[in-house]
């Protein structure tokens, strides 16, 4: 057997979820209504008595930059309001539990298992599917059933493939194909759910390996009738590892003499680096923006690590089915001998019954769509503790890729079905949807934000009519509210990383946003597993471009402040700051093109 | 158990059919007297309509699988299926039914359910599927 790279982080524990803490939230929600109100005054105070009248054409695109950034502020304090975490419940054991029976009898449940491959190293879902098999469930009588959806079709007919359906049963396990590959992932769990009968099924990628206690700690979440789905937090425990700054030094000009190696040691061995480098730990994602989403029923689904009620999502896919029909054909009245009709032959032949969306974001618009519906109410619980575990990107090239296809799914539902003006879902779901949504409008500020030094380095031009007393009054206040309350909110976990991928992320985000406003469609890549040899270079040059015309920026302006030449040295000052802070985050998506990994 | 009989009856003629009709006729009442009260819901496996229940055995502690086909006759190219003793239906087994109109819509059959009860009519009639799947 192939030796994994992830072999070594086999040992690492998940992380606990922070617990509930009413204080904790009360001050938050004080200090979240305090930033939301000196942010509107800062604003205010910006639009209305800081603009630089004579670099309108400068200042404008800022302050709407500026607008528009609050409004994302806006957005966190609504989401991170408060916890709702469901109470949690024995594990369930009859169909009596979790739906009402009317005239069926009692029965044990059902539960099938998803494994959703394509190309994945069989090898890879060997241990997906072991790790399945060894979860717990206290009642023998449930028929828990695991299968390997392969949408690969690996079942040797092709010889340069590897056999899946051979290691599906040689673990005993169910394995479905399918003759096509229509509607992608969706598509093959479609065709995983014609095939199966089970009550409930979960969803695990290739590389989903579910702890032991995943079903028996989120099945009695079922037995709220309305509950659709359970997602639990998806934990990459294959992160990059923090390495000590010496060790790098040393590693990258090959330094062995001890002399020079012991004072490195001695200056730099405290310090670590690359700890998470692609900024792949969602921690902040599950355990709190997402968690947080419980308070309004509003928790999306993410794919991987759910858990779904099956009749949850065949009602929105049997509704969608006849608006379909129903919309395209206006069938008159049939008569009880009635002849064939071709037009209902073409019309059912085109439509099918689709339980997840065919979308490169299925997971997400599905989610929104079971929100949304009047009749059923349909509810959501981010489950708050990991059960599964799954391997992370480990090179820049892929990151971007997946991240890119969410942010594409996102934006292509953003255009095309936008949740906001969705009928049926609350105003809670629509604020939380629409902040989803919104995150990926971001590069159209923090482009501005990471041009602006360098447009003033090199006109000398201020967007504001002077960084004055007033200046600082209005933004300090607000920066250090903002500050407090965001460490209240995401109390425990570091948003560090989180803070920079934003800024860093802009390339990738802008191209998507591009992308789908010109209508191209939005393909789903499948995530390459594992450590790969890519050309990561392409995804920096923007990077390298800004922070290089910052630098020059700060070298020229430094010459004219010596010269005493420069008309603004209080701009300077602040301008240059501003392009330290931008050239931090940027670095980090720099480091991370050329992380290489210690073993390969 | 009884196995379902489906499109294989289509593909005979007509001759062959009305007598097959006959027969089926006979065949059908033994399948509906046969049923009991157990039958309750309804699920597609492979290309076979079955419809499955787990049913409490009295004997021992445990549930038993207990599969019935669906009576059905076929007459002048429809595929008629008797759901007289089916008293409850899901999403789940609507689509079912869909899929099995699809399949024989493939196959120049059309399909209609009859004997349905007043609360299945209603399901499907609410659904927006009932110019889709025909009851009566």
């Amino acid at each position: 057997m192939e030796q994994f790279y992830f072999r070594k982080f086999e040992d690492r524990k998940p992380y606990n979820a922070i617990p509930e803490n009413k204080f904790r939230t009360l001050l938050f929600q004080f200090f979240g209504l305090l930033t939301v109100v000196l942010g509107f005054a800062y604003i205010h105070w910006r639009w209305k008595y800081s603009l630089n009248p004579d670099a309108l054409w400068f200042a404008i695109p800022l302050v709407v930059a500026e607008t528009l950034s609050y409004i994302s502020t806006i957005l966190i304090v609504v989401n991170f309001w408060s916890y709702k975490d469901p109470p949690k419940s024995a594990p369930v054991r009859y169909l009596s539990e979790i739906e009402d029976l009317e005239e069926r009898h009692d029965r044990p449940l059902a539960i099938d298992v998803f494994i959703a491959t394509y190309n994945e190293d069989v090898e890879l879902v060997r241990l997906s599917i072991a790790d399945a098999k060894k979860m717990i469930y206290p009642y023998r009588d449930v028929e828990i059933k695991i299968y390997v959806l392969d949408d690969g079709r690996r079942d040797g007919r092709d010889p340069n493939k590897q056999n899946m359906k051979k290691v599906a049963e040689e673990e005993g396990v169910g394995y479905l194909i399918r003759e096509h590959n229509k509607g992608y992932k969706a598509g093959n769990l479609k065709n995983g759910l014609e095939l199966t009968k089970g009550d409930l099924f979960v969803i695990l990628d290739a590389d989903t390996r579910p702890l032991p206690g995943f079903l028996a700690n989120t099945s009695g979440y079922f037995r709220n009738r309305k509950l659709a789905w359970v997602q639990t937090p998806q934990w990459f425990y294959d992160t990059t590892e923090a390495q000590k700054l010496s060790d790098v030094i040393k590693s990258k000009f090959r330094l062995t003499n001890k002399y020079v190696t012991k004072p490195i040691d001695m200056l730099f061995s405290k310090i670590s680096i690359n700890e998470d480098i692609f900024g792949n730990d969602p921690r902040l994602f599950y355990d709190v923006i997402l968690r947080k989403r419980n308070f309004y029923n509003a928790a999306f689904c993410c794919g991987a690590g759910s858990f779904h009620r099956r009749e949850a999502v065949m009602s929105l896919a049997l509704k969608d089915f006849a608006k379909e029909i129903n919309e395209e054909e206006n069938f008159d009245e049939l008569t009880f001998e009635t002849k064939i009709s071709n037009k209902k032959k073409q019309l059912l032949a085109k439509h099918e019954i689709i339980p997840f969306k065919f979308h490169a974001s299925e997971d997400i618009y599905t989610s929104i769509l079971l929100h949304a519906d009047k009749e059923y109410r349909w509810q959501s619980i981010q489950h708050p503790d990991i059960e599964c575990k799954m391997l992370s990107t480990q090179d820049l090239d892929s990151w971007i890729k997946q991240h890119q296809r969410y942010a594409e799914g996102s934006l292509d539902i953003a255009f095309k079905d936008n949740p906001v003006f969705k009928n049926g879902l609350t105003i809670g779901q629509k604020v939380c949807y629409f902040n989803t949504i919104w995150s990926y409008f971001a590069p159209l500020w923090i482009i501005i934000f990471l041009l602006s030094p360098v447009v003033f380095f090199f006109t000398l031009q201020l967007p504001v009519q002077a960084y004055s007393f007033d200046f600082f009054k209005y933004f300090l206040p607000f920066q250090i509210m903002n500050t407090i309350t965001i460490t209240l909110g995401a109390w425990g976990i570091s948003t560090k990383r989180g803070d920079q991928y934003y800024i860093s992320g802009f390339w990738y985000m802008l191209m998507s946003l591009i992308s789908v406003i010109m209508g191209k469609k939005v393909k789903f890549n499948v995530t390459p597993k594992g450590i790969l040899t890519s050309k990561n270079i392409k995804h920096i040059i923007p990077h390298i471009i800004i922070i290089g015309l910052s630098l020059v920026g700060i070298g020229y302006n430094t010459v004219l402040l010596m010269l005493g030449y420069h008309p603004t040295p209080s701009g300077f000052v602040a301008n240059a700051f501003w392009t330290i802070f931008n050239i931090i985050d940027l670095s980090v998506m720099i480091r991370a093109a050329r992380w290489k990994p210690v073993e390969c | 158990m009884f196995l379902m009989k489906n499109y294989t009856i289509a593909e005979k003629p007509v001759a062959e059919t009305m007598v097959n009709i006959a027969a089926s006729e006979k065949y059908n009442s033994g399948i509906i007297n046969k049923t009991t009260n157990n039958l309750r819901s309804i699920h597609m496996s492979g290309d076979r309509f079955i419809i499955r229940d787990e049913v409490p055995v009295q004997s021992y502690q445990g549930y038993k699988t207990l599969e019935k086909s669906l009576p059905g006759v076929y007459l002048r190219g429809i595929q008629y299926y008797d759901l007289k003793n089916i008293y409850f239906i899901n999403n789940t087994g609507i689509a079912n039914l869909i899929d099995l109109l699809k399949s024989l819509l493939e196959k120049n059959i059309e399909v209609q359910f009859v004997n349905v009860s007043d609360k299945i009519k209603e399901k499907i009639r609410s659904m927006g599927l009932d110019q889709i799947l025909i009851c009566s």
